[in-house]
């Protein structure tokens, strides 16, 4: 007679929890990486603060793009109105913020709790949950906040414009789909900007920032939730080692030998203990240690995270107080997990699969007895809520919206080149592509200016050699040529030369094309490199790593360097022994 | 005997002619009422209207003849290539620019060897011509050796195509702004001369009474574009590549299968298209110049117009009425409610698609 583990339902969770750290190790390490980067940043104008800045931008284009990519790429459908979203969202929080309020007095005292406080059968439960000492202040000032509800509606409005442009797809398929949407955005559009009392014309509504991004206690909640991914990080990691070392019962345990055991109950909680206890102490002891080396000089004065914590505290109110707590980066980076995450879930769903087949072929899926309208409608509305997230986070970044920079239509041509440049079926894809471009769009013009500088010297050269031995073809040419003058302002000439090469060379966007041969590549990673599937989260921990000193150009990298390397001669080294049988 | 209770329902399911009469009697009713409206408006305001009205008249059809001239390249590479040419805009835009640079060029060495001697009318109308052809040569070539160098790879792929477009779209825009800058460039025809042409004095601009001062150029526009629509009416009637073209639109497959060299077939398709785009530019250059901002302002009017007229196995005819549509509805709303003027064109192709899925002659 065979005997079945029962589990608990702490250790189920526990279990569930384990395979999904061990299934996403890539991913949590990238996300601890982000979480972990502003904990650098000193009160003191540095090139990181800056960087967080940039990357904010480059992660609310992304999940934009990534709203496109889940149109065109898991259901097939091109959406030439994608902005339309992107202005609702905006607006919406603009309304918010301004006088004409979008969410009526009403609402707005229900959530500042005047009209709950006023009803005697709900009031003691209220006073009960704000007798707890964390949860009252968290509750009045976060969850009863309109400004996060507006957040919500946003979504929620993004949702409804697109339900409503995927109605259009009974009707309309392929292209006709596209210009359709199109069409809605351009009325929009048109409607904004022909009527400037509501859109604020060219100049645009300006926006000041929201107190929220200011506080320092909105910091320290996000600093929590760091400490949870760097807890959720170590974690992964002794799983990581436990998987290379294959010692059977020290971590939560698979092994048949001991499941034949019998029944462990509380098993899982007490390994779960110890790692805890350890990860605790890690966690402590890492910001501490950090802070004596610092005192001591050994390491620069940046890494002292316990100060620089501290040190956004003192920071006084005349200052550009937004720039300098990057509550604004943790807030986008979270929303940008949070779009991950569920877009990860959705594509691998029962409704991701049914858009798949969808976008393969659309009768064979209606033959089959899909709900194929149905589908595309929730797939258009899905993305029309996410498409408006990011936008009202674009109002976090830029503070003055216009019919220009949130409703024109050059703003979804933007995002298809992020989310086809980027690569379409895959999630990272379309962030990386948002990346490329958004950098290089910041990069390029210094680049271009330098070359552009040099050749002016060899063209001078050259154009006094013609003069000298008086040629008269080559004296015309190299004025001519001296007339263009490459300065920054070309980078968009360069960029589009960079797309036409990337859809010759990578016709399924860089990320895809990588996908598209992620076996082989596997295959000779492993055999060149010796570098298992298991241990990607390492080299996307380095690759990240050194991508942000390529961007910071800072003399952080010289100390940082030589770590990078002691890490990589770990992982190749680092090999599990075979087992005696 | 018994009598029933009347039923609006099943006197109605009796009787089906009373449901067809009241659906016609409701439309009748409804345009007598918009008719009723129109008489009334026009009653308030009769000279107003008048004068209104045929400048609604006049420079829509101007306007409409120069988009259909953009928009008929639009709709050649659309059509039977099924590319969504993002760079037609930009196209467009260098035509325009291009045609001027030709234009002053040509001005210049006539005035040099004095040939028109001191008939400036003839001298700018030569010169004006010679641009135009200038142009469309450059812009076709152009069009052409990107179609034979980077799209003919990408046949099938709808994302690398947009891609590539929009990559050209941005080379190209960027291009004009940066040598051209953001003003309007624009050159006149010049009109004064002593001898009289045609059937009219080429005076600058023409009077019809009333108030109705045209300037000439426009109404030639117009002449001129029913001429050009007629010529590639004809030549999709009558000729051999015509015809070719307008089945390859319906089924490729099988144009391919007879023995047509297809691909030489699209290449010659994206010169055309590329050519008329650049004659587009240049004819529009006397009238409103050349601007870098009118590269995605007429892609959009490309873009509603070829959905209009029929987008997928949409015929020829298609395209000249939806830029007739569009053209007449944009200076419509442009004189009469201004405030819609933006909002108009979007308005006809979502009304025309929900009514018309496949556009007025396409399938659906």
């Amino acid at each position: 007679m065979t005997f079945k583990e029962e589990l608990g339902f702490l250790d189920r969770i526990l279990k569930i929890v384990e395979s999904m750290l061990s299934n996403n190790k890539s991913l949590i390490a990238v996300i601890t990486f982000l979480y972990v980067l502003p904990l650098f940043t000193t009160t003191i104008r540095s090139d990181l603060r800056s960087l967080l800045d940039l990357l904010t931008f480059i992660m609310i284009f992304g999940i934009l793009a990534l709203s496109f990519e889940l149109q065109l790429g898991r259901s097939g459908l091109l959406n030439f109105g994608q902005v339309a979203f992107f202005g609702v969202g905006a607006y919406t929080i603009a309304y918010n913020q301004l006088d004409r309020s979008v969410l009526p007095d009403l609402l707005d005292d229900i959530f500042t709790g005047e009209i709950i406080f006023s009803n005697s059968m709900i009031s003691p439960i209220f006073d009960l949950i704000y007798s707890i000492p964390a949860l009252g202040p968290l509750i009045e000032d976060y969850l009863l906040n309109t400004y996060i509800w507006a957040f919500i509606l946003a979504v929620f409005l993004g949702m409804l414009l697109g339900c409503l442009m995927g109605l259009t797809t009974s009707r309309l398929k392929g292209t006709g789909f596209a210009f359709i949407a199109l069409a809605i955005a351009m009325v929009i559009y048109n409607y904004y900007n022909e009527n400037p009392d509501i859109s604020g014309g060219e100049t645009g509504l300006s926006i000041k920032s929201h107190p929220l991004f200011k506080s320092f206690d909105t910091y320290q909640y996000f600093i929590i939730l760091t400490i949870l991914s760097f807890f959720l990080f170590q974690i992964m990691i002794f799983l990581f080692f436990k998987e290379k070392r294959s010692i059977s019962p020290f971590l939560f345990s698979k092994e048949e030998k001991f499941q034949r055991r019998g029944p462990k109950s509380n098993s899982y909680v007490i390994y779960a203990m110890i790692i805890g206890i350890i990860g605790l102490l890690l966690t402590l002891i890492i910001p501490y240690a950090l802070a004596f080396l610092s005192k001591q000089d050994i390491i620069p004065s940046e890494l002292n995270i316990i100060n620089n914590i501290t040190n956004m505290q003192e920071i006084p109110e005349y200052e550009n107080y937004f720039r300098l707590i990057p509550n604004r980066y943790y807030f986008v980076l979270s929303c940008l997990v949070i779009t991950y995450i569920f877009i990860k879930r959705l594509t691998n769903s029962q409704f991701g699969r049914t858009m798949a087949a969808i976008a393969q072929n659309e009768d064979r899926a209606e033959a089959l007895g899909y709900n194929v309208y149905l589908c595309k409608i929730i797939a258009v509305g899905i993305s029309g809520g996410i498409g408006a997230l990011s936008g009202a986070l674009y109002i976090t970044y830029n503070y003055t919206i216009s019919p220009e920079n949130a409703l024109h239509v050059v703003i979804t041509i933007e995002v298809m080149l992020y989310a086809i440049v980027g690569g379409l079926g895959t999630i990272f894809g379309p962030l990386f592509g948002a990346g490329l471009v958004i950098y290089s769009g910041f990069k390029l013009p210094e680049i271009i200016d330098d070359i552009g500088m040099d050749l002016n010297d060899i063209l001078n050269e050259w154009n006094d050699w013609a003069h000298n031995e008086n040629i008269p073809i080559l004296k015309d040419l190299t004025s001519i040529l001296k007339e263009l003058e490459v300065t920054g302002e070309w980078w968009p000439i360069i960029l589009g030369i960079i797309y036409v090469l990337i859809v010759l060379f990578f016709p399924y966007g860089i990320i895809g094309t990588i996908k598209i041969r992620s076996l082989s590549i596997k295959e000779k990673l492993r055999l060149y490199f010796r570098i298992r599937e298991s241990e990607y989260w390492l080299y996307a921990l380095l690759v990240s790593s050194i991508i942000l000193l390529f961007m910071l150009e800072s003399q952080l990298s010289l100390y940082l360097f030589p770590l990078v390397g002691i890490l990589i001669l770990i992982a190749l080294n680092f090999r599990p022994k075979r087992h005696k049988i | 005997m018994q009598i029933k209770d009347f039923s609006l329902d099943e006197f109605l399911k009796r009787y089906p002619q009373v449901t067809k009469r009241m659906k016609l009697l409701s439309l009748i009713s409804l345009v007598v009422i918009v008719v009723l409206w129109a008489i009334n408006e026009i009653i308030k305001s009769q000279e107003t209207f008048q004068i209104k009205m045929g400048r609604t008249i006049i420079d829509g059809l101007a306007f409409s003849m120069l988009l259909f001239l953009m928009v008929s390249g639009f709709f050649l590479i659309f059509g039977l290539c099924d590319i969504v040419n993002f760079a037609h805009g930009a196209f467009f835009m260098l035509g325009g620019f291009l045609g001027y640079e030709i234009y002053l060029a040509t001005e210049s060495l006539l005035l040099n060897y004095s040939i028109f001697e001191n008939n400036l009318f003839v001298m700018s109308l030569t010169a004006f011509i010679i641009a135009c052809i200038l142009t469309a040569a450059v812009l076709g070539i152009l069009g052409g050796a990107i179609e034979y160098v980077t799209i003919r790879r990408l046949y099938g792929q709808l994302v690398g195509q947009v891609l590539l477009t929009v990559g050209f779209m941005y080379i190209i825009t960027k291009f004009c702004e940066i040598w051209w800058g953001s003003s309007v460039f624009t050159f006149t025809i010049e009109a004064s001369s002593e001898k009289n042409y045609f059937f009219l004095g080429f005076t600058d601009t023409i009077d019809l009474g009333r108030g109705l001062v045209f300037s000439m150029y426009r109404i030639v526009l117009i002449f001129v574009g029913f001429a050009i629509a007629g010529i590639m009416f004809l030549i999709f009637q009558r000729t051999r590549i015509g015809l070719l073209i307008q089945a390859g639109i319906e089924d490729p497959e099988m144009v391919e299968a007879l023995g047509t060299n297809i691909r030489m077939m699209f290449t010659f398709v994206f010169m055309a298209g590329a050519a008329l785009a650049g004659l587009a530019g240049i004819v529009l250059v006397p009238w409103l110049g050349a601007n870098s901002g009118h590269g995605t302002t007429y892609l959009l009017y490309a873009f509603v117009i070829v959905v209009v007229g029929g987008a997928h196995y949409g015929r020829f005819e298609g395209t000249f009425f939806g830029s007739l549509i569009v053209g007449l509805a944009t200076k419509w709303t442009e004189y009469f409610y201004s405030e819609l003027t933006g909002v108009i064109v979007f308005l006809i192709m979502v009304i025309i698609l929900i009514f018309k899925p496949g556009g007025l002659t396409g399938e659906a």
